[in-house]
């Protein structure tokens, strides 16, 4: 049987919050294996938005308040959100530069919907949307002015790594995407068979763009990186930077680096080589399903080790899902996204291609303040009603009334147990201590404020 | 041709958030400037590890505070114009028929722009940036810009901010400049933009700008009795016991609380609404702050007039020149040979009108620095307009990078072959270093922080005594608003070299109106705090502890009416061997009164008494210097006393002075004598005394480091506490640790406590926070007096003292001279 403890670190890590009816659901699973195999049990259907807000930017705000829903409250697996979250990090596009709610919404939904399916699916699909086509300037990439931008990015942040590849495979790979662009007006997505550079190339070592369908020749590089049974697999080149990797095939090389990455979102910690290798090793045996792959990483001891359950900061939208969690408030009006800009993760606005980072990243001063800053305005969204109106402060695990506030006057820790459970919240003993030391300082109705102090416990702000 | 134009405001906001690794490794030592503060240990990073996560696990908490701005810094703020910024209409080339033809109506009639040079004005509502040009401060660089321009605001403002024309723009140049200023040390203070996120420019491989909210920081600046509730649990919560991760976000918190607590006090109520003037106004007041800032960023938009230019461009141009005007006019003119100001922007714009009044992205442009030691000029050169066509770019003659390189090498220190990774011409922008007036002079700096010392204790001598010539330095009375530098490095038993800070007992004699003397150390800029307050009457001394200048003196102001000026030196701090400092919880030695620790009855005119310390009240035998706060009460006629080691020979000096009925403190550190004793006497005819220990040197213990003097509390501002005078029966607890150059792990506190407004006869008491009020006083007063004490306490929970005046209320005033570190 799974330790409390395993099944608690899981659920944070795959489920953003250890949800206490998921913890004692999994506690009775016989085997680790089967709680795993619970978690990755995801609905074929999520569902989407039906954004109606007036303009591009506002229906990308509706967009996100759905999906941090989803994730807080409505998945029955939100392992299926936290792992698009992945993607959206990982497959980068921006509501900044794209323009277009539409395009937006569809990339994210590729990432709910098809995030634990296959990654040379996934990867082939995301190429040719309007959302990254305008992001990586590939629909402003022809055969007569070829944009390197996409077919660089491909390599060097979304499959393989820098280091491994040359400048003529970038420029082989340009050259094989130009043809996909969009009706700039529109934001529909267009073949342009005038504007593509049909020739055969060599790239990574194979020839590609054979073929007649030229639609397909894009694609081509994606199947020689991760391997294909006819044009055969991709080899790091001997000119590539890295000296390591030089007449590798790339497909190891890619699981390797995606391995890396899932290991640093989900687990925080300098990724171990033998997680890693058993990882590549799952990606390979299944042709980049990624549901397999991921099942490795969650049953590797490595990854239940006090450095990986100490290991990780929340991310904003981490936090955001655990407030939302705690007050059970949803998110519309509730978690406004200028806090999450200051906290450093605003969804469907990444900072660059590279996305977002981990831990330190989101851990300094200004950032911490936006926290707090949030923490009070959830405190205040619970107790709208509690001076003038129904007399109650209302949290996740149920209400606390005035008459409950007001009796437990002498017995601060009481109130502050009575919180807790109110917030499905356990903390440290230490940090347990201090709310009590609170509490008894204060009176019943200067404790309702300790709302807020709970969210900003620094338990609070780790995964 | 389209342009790409993804001209929102909000795209910006893309450029403001963090990546953490670069590529670049710089080398540090290029810009090593720090000094006294503790530097983190050096970094070992491998390709495979994040470098923020070392930074911030395990950083010395010591770095804490703000690093001191050294004599020979110089200080930068970075204008920024979002949006594309028309070139061709701020610096007006206003012989060339290109530019008019191209332009057509909206160009600017050369009769209307402020003309500079013989072909060149400026945008008509740039009158500031001629009046520096007319002072020979101001530098126009022409033709900015960098090889294979990119007409994307976002990709182009980030090469800008990066600093790199090509490749993956990750980290920008200034936080390469914090990143090699700082190495992993922890520094809340180098650099800041004003604004609400990290700007790309701001961030390093390790480092990044602290955000300073245009608006008064309030999370963790209200002093509201519940707020402080609440920030002290917060503070409460860091432990290490949960993993590196749980204790770096406890300790980012109290970092916050920190912060907003030392910059609240310098917002006004109000800002200019304007937002560019506001921030500068903001950036202007950091300045002044000493805080050790040395890059401040600020931006504003939108610059990108597509269409309606006339409407647009001209209102910009007039923001500019309001917010150039205002940071001037806020910035005390002491820092001006140490601040600049430089403007950059994405682009400039076409040289030909669009069909929608408007202009269209652009490439080159010009750009200006401005401050009292830039060499006044025109730099770089004019793109030409002739022969372009409508969707033409001028061509760039000056790459950013040499821009940057100009400013890095020029005026922050050096270092830009390693920010830019290449070496970059220097346009020589700069008539001066920073610090160096236009006569040569050099600007009084700002004080620094000294070295950890250790201290020596000396049988007191008078250094200075301007009613008889003694010191050799003045024999009149100071006038009002004189300051006097006296010597003391070299002087009697001090050494010339070594000594950081010297232990002294001023005493204002004879004044004629009621002022105050400030002691700061010499040469440096006048801090905002006070020592002594002086009146008639009475002769009124207080014991310093001073940093010693760069000219070996310390200085001291009188702020009103004249008085002669009096010092002792019982000691003095040294980087060499010497003694540590002990901090004790206050705990009453001696008093005449009961007859605690002396022979009880009033100490009788010209009659020594030996009063045993070593030993006693925590005292350790081996201490070698105690520190007393030594109080005269009901006293029957004019006099003073002294304290001197037991069995050495009185001298010339003295350490409080009193009227009959007055109640007069003065901390006194006085070198154990003869059996671990000191000798109390005096002149008067009968006077009560009290003596209360906190603290003592011996062979273990603290070291001390002089800071810059600066206020840490004032009731009656709001600064450090709320606004209101301290009462009766409340205590008002002081965060020290943090604060104004004081590290999280100092032990104990140097302060100079002063009381005002005072409602009756009252006494102040200060202890550590949370050890309990001890039945010891620092400060006693009379109704409607001033009056100040130097103040040693241990530091208690939280890095914090309490302060209470328990008989009447009164407002306080506390001003910070050092800190004692392990």
């Amino acid at each position: 049987m799974p330790t409390q403890s395993e099944i608690e670190h899981l659920l944070r890590r795959t489920e953003f919050v250890a949800r206490p009816d998921r913890v004692a659901e999994l506690i009775q699973k016989p085997t680790l294996a089967a709680a795993v195999d619970d978690v990755l049990a995801v609905p074929g259907n999520p569902g989407t938005v039906n954004a109606t807000n007036p303009t591009e930017w506002t229906r990308g705000e509706q967009l996100t308040y759905f999906w941090f829903d989803r994730m807080a409250h409505d998945s029955p697996r939100p392992l299926q959100e936290k792992m698009a979250f992945f993607w959206h990090g990982h497959f980068c596009s921006s509501m900044k530069k794209v323009e277009l709610y539409e395009p937006m919404r569809e990339q994210i939904d590729t990432f709910r919907f098809d995030g634990l399916g296959n990654l040379r699916a996934l990867a082939s699909k995301v190429s040719t949307q309007v959302a990254m086509l305008r992001y990586l300037d590939n629909n402003q990439n022809f055969n007569s002015s070829p944009n390197e931008n996409f077919a660089r990015e491909l390599m060097e942040l979304f499959l393989l790594g820098v280091g491994n590849y040359t400048e003529a495979d970038v420029q082989a790979g340009a050259r094989a995407w130009t043809g996909h662009t969009d009706v700039w007006a529109t934001g529909q997505y267009i073949w342009r068979g005038d504007l593509h550079d049909g020739s055969q190339k060599q790239f990574l070592g194979r020839t590609i763009n054979a073929i007649p369908d030229q639609t397909r020749h894009g694609v081509e590089t994606i199947d020689v990186i991760l391997g294909s049974p006819t044009l055969g697999n991709g080899i790091v080149p001997m000119g590539a930077t890295n000296v390591t990797n030089r007449g590798r095939e790339t497909r190891l090389v890619a699981a390797e680096f995606i391995s890396r990455k899932m290991w640093k979102f989900f687990a925080g910690t300098t990724p171990p080589t033998a997680a890693i290798d058993a990882m590549r090793d799952a990606a390979i045996a299944n042709d980049f399903n990624i549901t397999p792959w991921l099942r490795t990483m969650l049953l590797r001891p490595e990854f239940y080790t006090t450095e990986v359950k100490q290991g990780l900061v929340r991310s904003p939208v981490d936090l955001m899902v655990a407030y939302l969690y705690a007050t059970g408030l949803r998110s519309t009006g509730i978690a406004p996204l200028w806090w999450l800009e200051g906290m450093g993760q605003r969804p469907l606005v990444p900072p660059d291609v590279s996305g977002w980072k981990h831990n330190a990243y989101f851990v300094n001063a200004s950032a911490m303040g936006q926290r707090a800053l949030a923490a009070r305005f959830f405190m205040w969204s619970t107790m709208l009603g509690f001076w003038a109106g129904d007399g109650l402060i209302h949290l996740g695990g149920g209400t606390i009334s005035r008459a409950e506030a007001e009796a437990y006057d002498g017995q601060p820790e009481q109130f502050v147990d009575l919180l807790l459970a109110r917030m499905r919240f356990t903390p440290t003993q230490t940090s347990r201590d201090v709310l009590y030391a609170h509490a008894r300082a204060s009176r019943w109705w200067e404790r309702i404020s300790m709302v807020s102090l709970v969210l900003m416990l620094p338990e609070m702000n780790v995964a | 041709m389209l342009d790409p134009d993804i001209t929102t405001y909000e795209a910006y906001t893309h450029l403001h958030v963090a990546e953490q690794l670069d590529r670049q490794t710089l080398d540090r030592r290029r810009f090593l400037q720090l000094i006294g503060m503790g530097m983190g240990a050096g970094l070992v990073a491998g390709s495979t590890s994040n470098l923020l996560d070392q930074l911030m696990i395990g950083h010395d908490r010591s770095a804490w505070a703000a690093g001191p701005v050294a004599a020979d810094d110089g200080i930068l703020l970075v204008i920024c114009m979002f949006g594309g910024n028309d070139g061709l209409n701020t610096v007006v080339p206003l012989t060339d028929g290109n530019y008019y033809q191209q332009r057509g109506s909206l160009a600017v009639p050369a009769a209307q722009a402020l003309q500079i040079t013989g072909d060149t004005g400026l945008h008509p509502n740039l009158p500031a940036l001629k009046s520096f040009w007319d002072r020979g401060q101001l530098a126009v660089v022409e033709g900015i810009g960098y090889p294979t321009p990119d007409l994307s605001h976002f990709s182009s403002m980030a090469k800008w901010m990066s600093g790199q024309p090509a490749g993956v723009t990750s980290t920008g140049w200034l936080g390469r400049w914090l990143d090699g200023n700082l190495g992993s040390s922890k520094n809340l203070y180098l650099g800041a933009e004003v604004g609400h996120s990290v700007p790309l420019h701001m961030i390093g491989a390790v480092q990044r700008g602290t955000v300073v909210p245009t608006e008064r920081p309030d999370f963790g600046a209200s002093y509201d009795v519940l707020d402080q509730r609440l920030y002290q649990s917060m503070r409460a919560l860091y432990t290490t016991a949960h993993g590196p991760w749980h204790a770096a976000v406890a300790e980012a918190y109290a970092d916050q609380l920190d912060l907003a607590a030392a910059l609240a006090p310098l917002y006004p109520t109000t800002l200019p609404g304007s937002e560019i003037v506001a921030k500068v106004e903001v950036a202007a007041r950091l300045i002044n702050a000493n805080l050790g800032l040395r890059v401040l960023t600020a931006s504003w938009a939108d610059f990108d007039s597509h269409a309606a230019q006339p409407n647009m461009h001209p209102l910009r141009m007039s923001e500019l020149n309001a917010a150039v005007a205002r940071f001037f006019e806020i910035l005390d003119p002491a820092w001006s040979s140490r601040v600049t100001v430089m403007t950059f922007s994405e682009f400039g714009r076409t040289s030909w009108a669009n069909a929608g009044s408007g202009t269209d992205h652009g490439t080159a442009a010009p750009h200006f620095v401005f401050g009292q030691n830039v060499r006044g000029g025109m730099y770089g050169q004019r793109p030409g307009l002739a022969g372009l066509g409508r969707w033409d770019r001028m061509a760039h003659h000056v790459d950013f990078r040499s821009y940057y390189a100009s400013i890095l090498d020029g005026w922050l220190g050096g270092g830009s072959s390693d920010v830019l990774g290449g070496t970059f011409e220097n346009l020589g922008l700069f008539a001066r270093p920073p610090g160096v007036n236009p006569d040569g002079s050099l600007s009084p700096g700002p004080a620094v922080v000294s070295a950890a010392s250790s201290f020596v204790p000396l049988s007191p001598f008078r250094v200075l005594d301007t009613r008889d010539w003694t010191g050799g330095v003045l024999n009149r009375a100071l006038f009002a608003n004189e300051s006097l530098r006296v010597p003391i490095a070299g002087v009697g038993q001090v050494p010339p070299t070594g000594a950081v800070a010297v232990v002294a007992n001023v005493t204002s004699v004879g004044a004629t109106q009621p002022g105050f003397f400030a002691v700061y150390p010499g040469s440096t800029m006048r801090p905002e705090t006070s020592n002594l307050n002086t009146g008639p009457g009475r002769p009124v001394p207080n014991l310093v502890i001073m940093g010693i200048g760069t000219d070996g003196c310390i200085e001291i102001l009188n702020s009103h009416g004249e008085s002669d000026c009096v010092v002792d030196v019982f000691g003095y701090f040294t980087v060499d061997s010497g003694d540590r400092f002990t901090p004790l919880a206050p705990q009453r030695l001696f008093d005449t009164r009961d007859g605690v620790g002396i022979r009880p009855g009033k100490l009788a005119h010209a009659s020594p008494v030996d009063i045993q310390v070593a030993g006693l009240a925590g005292v350790p035998a081996s201490a070698s210097a105690v520190v007393i706060n030594l109080t005269v009460t009901e006293p029957e006629s004019p006099g003073w006393m002294r304290l001197t080691p037991t069995g050495q020979a009185a001298a010339g000096t003295s350490n409080v002075n009193f009227v009959a009925g007055n109640v007069v403190p003065n901390l006194v550190i006085c070198k154990l004598g003869v059996g671990g004793q000191v000798t109390l006497d005096g002149v008067g005819s009968g006077a009560h005394v009290v003596g209360d220990v906190f603290g003592y040197f011996g062979s273990s213990g603290s070291l001390l480091r002089a800071v810059p003097p600066r206020r840490l509390l004032d009731t009656r501002e709001g600064i450090g506490a709320q606004r209101a005078p301290v009462t009766p029966g409340t205590s008002l607890r002081l965060a020290v640790a943090g604060r104004a150059q004081v590290p999280a792990n100092a032990t104990a506190v140097v302060l100079n406590v002063t009381a005002t407004n005072v409602a009756g006869p009252s006494f102040v008491t200060v202890w550590p926070a949370d050890s309990g009020q001890p039945g010891t006083s620092n400060l006693n007063m009379v109704g409607g007096q001033t009056i100040a004490n130097l103040v040693i306490c241990r530091l208690g929970s939280g890095g914090a003292l309490e302060l209470t005046s328990p008989v009447a209320s009164c407002d306080l005033i506390a001003d910070v001279l050092g800190y004692f570190i392990n």
